[in-house]
């Protein structure tokens, strides 16, 4: 068996309002929480001061020190780190080996750096639980996290995807025993590359030759930052997610009408809202994008913090985490909490 | 149940039109074929790289993505050199834990492409000496245990995974280091200046990154008996001449030229070894049956 010990959530105390954005872009609070249901959001990123700003690994430091408070255990008892991002602090080495410096611990443990965007959390997941599955580690970090503010957009140009993204960090503890009684009971994972194009950040990257250029930076459609066919993702997305949902519990001997609780990666209320249509009124669909947007690989990971925290997942539910994004990439895990 | 590799295909002079997913599609096609599989019958894929067609989505999704009608999970991890030795750890970790039963490994680095973007007036001895060590190649393999359907008759050599380890220390961070973009760095995690100063390419710092790796990973080439094998393989940027480092791609590269050369029989072990930026490192003992 595998167990969640602990989950913990750090996000920038910095908030974002959409009044905010609307002082820098043709934009409006009606007009962002109608597309997408975001009131406000968190970015380290306080305007265009220069220099360093926290970093993603500090972020995930105070994230980690929650969980492993929960789940009773030192840093020292962790055997690995699977650190899920698309935006590290350095582009190679990324941030793993930084914040095992910063957590002390001293062991040469194995710092996995694992780049699936939004369903990055559930890939690093499954890596975690196939390394306690084997024994090979009694305690492994699962971490879902992103700054994203650093790589967006703050024009009018910019505005589709701007609003939406924002910086978090979540963790988990995955242990081989644990009292906590959460068991991670599957997961599936999945992809449809021939969308590669459909939400993503082009450059600098290797298809073509040279991999970063000045024009990247500039033109209607600047190469470095976010670029997103909206309305292709979300029906994607309002397909794909329902369907892995049925598919973990059909595999499981399990249907609908077992399901209490489903955490969804939060990309918009609008995709959350069509999945919770999907699943029935019986199913809990929990939500916190109206108060931190769209973290990428951190969003599931905090929002299992939250739902934990405040009660909305209870001990003994059944409950999914799914995931659908850029790749594109898809996934689900079935939790018993 | 024991893990094996097997359909090892490696090319290391690609083409300049070349995207990184068309090597590693073309690469893994080879793999299939060696391995009589057929990627309806893929669990899963291992992608390291650090050279992907996009900066986000990475490259396994791109590559999964040329196969028509196939919704199979692919992994992208970032591991430098170590990439291969990180992939496998985590497919053997898979196939033991009867996760997956099939998984693809692809490591794909198009390194010397980055350096086109080199603002030559400001060229840097650090930056340099990547620029000299680097080259293209993308490497392929199979990880499955003996119960795989036709696993006797695959025409495909095949390599028993006997013991290894992958591992990271952060002493080393700033021997090899690719700074930008950064998400830490503010207002913007890239501008045109960083690309100016030449900081999206990596810096090599060859006698930290001598000193710090040799210090470090003695304790596991001596746990793991590699210095003393008769075939040895290593791949770091320390140990590598002209144009042939091929990060992720490099062990398996020398290992598929190993299994050509006919040097092998049946019943030798080659032990490897790779240390990446991080530090990451990695050793695996390996035996041909």
């Amino acid at each position: 068996m595998i167990f969640i010990s602990g989950v913990g959530h750090y996000v920038p105390e910095h908030v974002v309002t959409n009044d905010d954005l609307a002082k820098f872009m043709d934009t409006s609070d009606e007009w962002i929480q109608t597309r997408s249901g975001i009131k406000e959001r968190r970015w380290s990123r306080k305007g265009n001061e220069k220099g360093k700003g926290i970093t993603l690994q500090e972020m995930v430091y105070k994230a980690s020190l929650n969980a492993l408070a929960e789940a009773n255990l030192k840093s020292s008892e962790i055997g690995a780190i699977f650190f899920a991002t698309i935006s590290p602090d350095n582009e190679m080495p990324g941030s793993g080996v930084l914040l095992k410096e910063l957590l002390g611990i001293e062991s040469d443990i194995p710092v996995f750096e694992i780049r699936n965007q939004c369903s990055g959390f559930l890939y690093a997941l499954q890596a975690g639980r196939a390394y306690i599955k084997n024994g090979k580690v009694e305690n492994a970090l699962v971490i879902g996290a992103e700054i994203q503010s650093s790589g967006l957009d703050l024009s009018t140009r910019g505005r589709n995807t701007t609003v939406l993204f924002a910086d978090g960090a979540g963790v988990l503890v995955l242990s081989a025993k644990s009292s906590s009684g959460h068991e991670l009971k599957d997961l599936r994972l999945h992809s449809e590359g021939v969308y590669a194009d459909k939400l993503g950040i082009r450059y600098p990257a290797y298809a073509r030759d040279p991999i970063i250029a000045e024009a990247d930076f500039g033109g209607d459609t600047p190469g470095i930052y976010p670029n997103m066919d909206g309305k292709f993702v979300f029906k994607h997305a309002s397909t794909r997610m329902p369907e892995v949902i049925r598919a973990i519990l059909e595999a499981k001997g399990l249907d609908l009408k077992d399901l209490k609780t489903v955490i969804p990666h939060q990309a918009n209320l609008r995709i959350i809202e069509m999945l919770s249509a999907a699943l029935g009124p019986e199913v809990k669909v929990f939500s916190n994008i109206q108060h931190y947007g769209n973290t990428t690989a951190g969003s599931i990971p905090i929002a299992l913090s939250e739902a934990s925290k405040n009660g909305f997942i209870k001990k003994g539910d059944l409950a999914c985490l799914v995931s659908f994004g850029a790749g594109f990439s898809w996934g689900a895990a079935l939790v018993t909490w | 149940m024991k893990t094996y590799l097997l359909g090892l295909s490696a090319q290391d002079n690609l083409d300049d039109d070349l995207k990184p997913s068309e090597a590693a599609y073309n690469s893994i096609n080879k793999t299939l074929e060696t391995s009589g599989i057929t990627i309806s019958e893929v669990d899963f894929l291992i992608s390291a790289t650090s050279t992907p067609d996009f900066n986000n989505p990475g490259l396994a999704p791109t590559i999964l993505g040329k196969y028509e009608g196939i919704n199979t999970g692919g992994i992208e991890i970032r591991q430098s050199a170590a990439g291969f030795h990180y992939a496998l750890d985590l497919a053997k970790n898979f196939i033991e834990a009867e996760i997956h039963k099939t998984v693809i490994i692809v490591c794909t680095e198009f390194l010397k492409r980055a350096y086109t973007s080199k603002n030559q007036a400001a060229d840097s001895e650090l930056v340099r000496e990547m620029e000299d060590l680097s080259g293209n190649a993308v490497f392929s393999c199979l990880v499955t245990s003996e119960n795989l359907p036709g696993f006797e008759s695959a025409l495909s050599p095949k390599f028993l995974v006997k013991d290894g380890a992958v591992y990271s220390n952060e002493k080393g961070f700033k021997a090899l280091i690719t700074e930008i973009p950064s998400s830490s760095q503010l207002p913007e995690r890239i501008t045109v200046e960083n690309i100016k100063q030449n900081r999206h390419l990596p810096a090599f710092r060859r006698n930290d990154f001598a000193e710090i790796s040799h210090r470090l990973t003695e304790p596991a080439l001596r746990k793991f008996n590699v210095n003393n094998a008769n075939f040895k393989i290593r791949h770091s940027p320390c140990e590598c001449e002209k144009n042939s480092y091929y990060g992720s791609a490099g062990v398996g590269e020398a290992l598929t030229t190993l299994l050509e050369s006919g040097k092998i029989k049946a019943g030798e072990t080659v032990s490897t070894f790779s240390c990446g930026a991080g530090l990451n490192w990695g050793v695996y003992n390996l035996e041909l049956v």
